[in-house]
């Protein structure tokens, strides 16, 4: 795999899941002082990051066909899976395990193909 | 600068996140276009905003992203993202069938499968998260589902 495409894919997926957790954080409302404004912070830190991964990603695909760009997303679900279980302390249902188990395969399967 | 605090009716949250999974399909396909038509070989795509059809994939992206923080009022972030990866089965198919551009191996079709079938599971889950997110004071407790 090209290095340019797999290090810019790479950060791409990096800022996308930081961007969402950041949004995650500015989404749930919380009585404890001080929250709104760290909600704030965090709402416009998450905008500038998942802009970054836009036209980082536009880049991408302005020079790469949109099959060997897209199996990048699949890293995402991952990464958003350990940041939600270890860091928001999600927890999920058998059946959400299960369901979640057949999209990571399913996509890599994707990436694979 | 405030947010909306007052809780979502049952099922309406999966219909936002099934009015983002259309918008972010549609935006990836006006994108894909617009940066096609312009051309360029730098890191990061700005030549892309000539093109009209990359402010209709922007215009696309800003109502999923509309969509995208309703549903995070309630939902937890990790079965919202993998709900909506269904995205990626429906790119690679609408850019086969409507872009005519990539055909699809037997593989991919698997991959495709196997992420539908996760869609559907995860569908009662949600539904029945939010009934539980109607009947607790919003940001008591962390998520569970």
């Amino acid at each position: 795999m090209n290095q340019h495409l797999l290090l810019f894919g790479l950060l791409a997926e990096c800022a996308i899941v930081l961007g969402q957790l950041l949004l995650k954080r500015a989404m749930v409302p919380s009585a404890a002082r001080g929250a709104e404004g760290q909600r704030v912070f965090f709402f416009i830190l998450s905008i500038i990051i998942q802009a970054l991964y836009f036209f980082l990603w536009l880049g991408l695909l302005q020079n790469y066909p949109l099959s060997s760009v897209y199996p990048f997303d699949a890293a995402g679900p991952v990464l958003l899976v350990l940041v939600g279980v270890l860091i928001l302390h999600e927890r999920l249902s058998s059946r959400a395990w299960v369901a979640i188990t057949c999209v990571i395969a399913g996509l890599a399967l994707i990436s694979l193909s | 600068m405030t947010f909306p605090i007052a809780p979502p009716s049952p099922t309406r949250t999966l219909w936002v996140l099934i009015a983002n999974i259309l918008c972010v399909t549609c935006a990836e396909l006006f994108l894909k276009t617009g940066a096609t038509a312009s051309g360029g070989d730098s890191v990061l795509g700005f030549s892309s905003l000539q093109s009209p059809y990359t402010i209709v994939g922007i215009c696309f992206h800003i109502a999923g992203f509309g969509c995208w923080m309703y549903a995070l009022r309630t939902v937890p972030l990790t079965l919202a993202y993998n709900f909506t990866a269904i995205n990626q089965v429906l790119v690679p198919i609408a850019a086969r069938f409507i872009l005519r551009n990539e055909p699809i191996p037997p593989l991919r079709w698997m991959g495709i499968a196997l992420v539908v079938v996760g869609f559907i599971l995860l569908v009662p889950v949600l539904a029945r998260f939010e009934e539980k997110a109607e009947r607790r004071p919003l940001g008591g407790g962390s998520a569970s589902a």
